[in-house]
């Protein structure tokens, strides 16, 4: 395989996860850590197929996903930022509740058939969630390095009581940024039943929100480094079936684990650093587990 | 006390009243479902056995997360602990050529020695770079899991084993039957112990009031000459050991052989378990047992009443959520 086929397919298996990881980086820069990501992304896939079924239009079906993850990031943010509970524990609410919610509700929907989007022809496998992807990637980049907005999403995350002096309310950040990270990953959720998979299976994500939390964790918080990041993994997965399918004698179990031991590594290093690359304000989330 | 009773009430009202809404607008009546579900998880002696065994399985990571939250910690590593506290017990208990009196009692200390492993990389993660817990635990859990998958079918494959399984373990390593033709073992006996022995340790130790110290008052308990990292490094070890127990008694007690799809989801369930049990011991069994009925009515429920059980899974999420609000709302009267 070309090594450019290798990064188009490697984008193209990914994509669901562009949305989520870079839906999470925003949250967490703003200093709070939402684990729900697998259940908003499971909502966001079985939401955008039902209303893609129901409406007949893939596009309606992908926005429709997008607003069923903004929906469970609500809930994680009534919890974790209006009524002060642990986020982690919201997280962990949130990912149970849309487990069983799309589960309980998507049953009709498995084997049935709505419209998806279809292959565009430009490179293979490419249809419109992975320009989408693209598109809203760059933009939030913009926005995040070279808007106030992103200064102050930064702010917030490095220190809320500065940024409230400054003249801003980091809540409102918080909340904002909450859940345009969940919009995004209802919609890598939809990606991935409407331009991915083309159906839906109960807990078709199998464990994506949670790479997606190591992702996040290996870019260092940083946007820029989400499609790196992104890109590193899904590469060292299709290097892996690669492999596999010419008897070459490496585990693809063992190569999955890679991106997990980066993260765990990345960690070590920023926690023991100086320069400090976890935001601040996530840190206190750690420090305080009065749940 | 009172706190913990009106937190069990909290949890059977929310399974009670969202369940049925749910069932409601599956169009089946609360009644024939839940009638279904307690009919299922405990409406014979062996189904009260197989309501045991899921309690016993998730008894074990909530009483070891229990112990990591005691100590401010939060480890949502249980699944992968259990992952690997099993596929110790399924490899060693096939391998080892002893008499079930020694082979038992090695096989279980092995899969607790795993699990700790496990928790305690986690704990030497934080201790000597500080790297945060909660994440650490996440990334192993992930890891554990393909670690299995690979270990099991390349250098630790053996003759007779399947897909993503080890091979049946000889009688010798099954834990001993205590209700005649069920799968209840000894497993059940060895968590409740367990458990009066936590209670006992956070009560009455040293070492349960250095944890509770750690968790609640970091700063003073530093000042103290309490060595934060060490105990850091002490719970999270000790919470993965027990996760991983869990998981060697599911495997010895339970399947007779590992496989990697053991565990469904009872690391992350344990966390509901350990919050509704408010962390003492003696409580959480009985929020095991809640929702080991939970657990084990659900499939009759979807059998015999045309409820996905899923709704239980949905159910599980809104306990958390319900009990994590209440103090909200608790704080804000009392504020």
């Amino acid at each position: 395989m070309q090594a450019l086929d290798l990064v188009v397919t490697a984008f193209a298996i990914c994509t669901p996860l562009i949305y989520a990881v870079i839906g999470e980086t925003i949250a967490q820069r703003a200093g709070v850590i939402n684990l729900g990501i697998e259940g908003q992304m499971l909502m966001g896939a079985f939401a955008g197929y039902a209303a893609a079924f129901a409406f007949g239009n893939p596009w309606l079906g992908f926005l429709v996903g997008g607003v069923a993850g903004f929906g469970m990031s609500a809930l994680f943010a009534t919890m974790a930022l209006w009524a002060g509970v642990n986020q982690i524990t919201s997280g962990l609410a949130i990912f149970l509740l849309g487990s069983g919610l799309s589960a309980f509700y998507g049953r009709p929907f498995v084997g049935s058939n709505a419209p998806t989007f279809p292959d565009l022809g430009l490179v293979k496998e490419f249809n419109a969630t992975n320009i989408v992807a693209i598109l809203l990637l760059a933009a939030i980049v913009y926005i995040f390095y070279r808007t106030p907005l992103g200064i102050i999403v930064k702010a917030v995350g490095a220190s809320a009581d500065s940024t409230f002096l400054a003249g801003f309310s980091p809540k409102k950040i918080r909340y904002a940024a909450v859940l345009t990270g969940g919009f995004l990953s209802g919609l890598g959720g939809a990606a991935l039943s409407l331009g991915y998979a083309n159906s839906w299976t109960e807990g078709m994500t199998h464990g994506m929100g949670w790479i997606a939390v190591a992702l996040v964790v290996v870019a260092a918080w940083e946007p820029l480094y989400v499609l790196p990041a992104v890109l590193i993994y899904g590469i060292a997965s299709m290097v892996a079936l690669i492999m596999q399918t010419r008897g070459i004698p490496i585990s693809p179990y063992l190569l999955q684990t890679i991106p997990y031991i980066v993260a765990l590594a990345v960690m070590a290093f920023f926690a023991s650093s100086k320069q400090n690359a976890v935001p601040r304000e996530l840190k206190k989330v750690f420090a305080e587990l009065d749940f | 006390m009172q706190r913990t009773v009106r937190d069990a009430l909290i949890a059977v009202a929310v399974v009670f009243g969202v369940g049925s809404l749910a069932m409601l607008l599956a169009h089946v009546s609360p009644i024939n479902g839940f009638g279904a579900l307690l009919d299922g998880a405990l409406g014979n002696p062996s189904e009260v056995a197989e309501t045991l065994l899921q309690t016993t399985a998730l008894l074990f990571p909530a009483l070891g997360v229990a112990l990591a939250f005691r100590a401010g910690l939060f480890n949502i590593g249980a699944e992968g602990q259990i992952v690997l506290g099993g596929m110790t017990a399924g490899i060693l208990g096939v391998a080892l050529p002893l008499p079930g009196l020694l082979l038992i009692p090695i096989v279980l200390l092995a899969g607790a020695a795993a699990g700790g492993l496990w928790g305690g990389l986690a704990g030497f993660l934080k201790a000597r770079f500080g790297a945060n817990e909660v994440i650490a635990t996440l990334m192993l859990n992930t890891i554990a899991l393909l670690l299995a998958t690979y270990l099991i079918g390349g250098p630790f494959k053996q003759p007779g084993a399947g897909a993503a399984e080890t091979p049946p373990l000889p009688a010798a390593a099954w834990l001993p039957v205590i209700i005649p033709n069920t799968r209840l073992s000894i497993s059940f006996i060895l968590a409740l112990a367990l458990a009066a022995t936590l209670w006992y340790v956070f009560r009455r130790t040293v070492f349960g009031y250095e944890l509770r110290a750690a968790g609640d008052a970091p700063e003073a308990a530093r000042r103290a000459g309490i060595d934060l990292g060490r105990t850091a490094f002490t719970a999270l070890a000790l919470s993965g050991a027990i996760a991983g127990l869990g998981g060697a008694t599911i495997v010895m007690g339970v399947l007779h052989r590992f496989n990697t799809g053991l565990s469904p989801g009872y690391g992350f369930i344990a966390i509901a378990v350990a919050l509704v049990g408010n962390l003492e011991p003696l409580f959480i069994i009985f929020a095991a047992f809640g929702f080991g009925i939970l657990q084990s009515g659900a499939i009759a429920m979807q059998a015999e009443a045309n409820v996905p059980r899923d709704v239980v899974t949905l159910v599980e999420g809104l306990v958390i959520i319900a009990l994590a609000g209440r103090r909200f709302i608790v704080e804000r009267r009392t504020a």
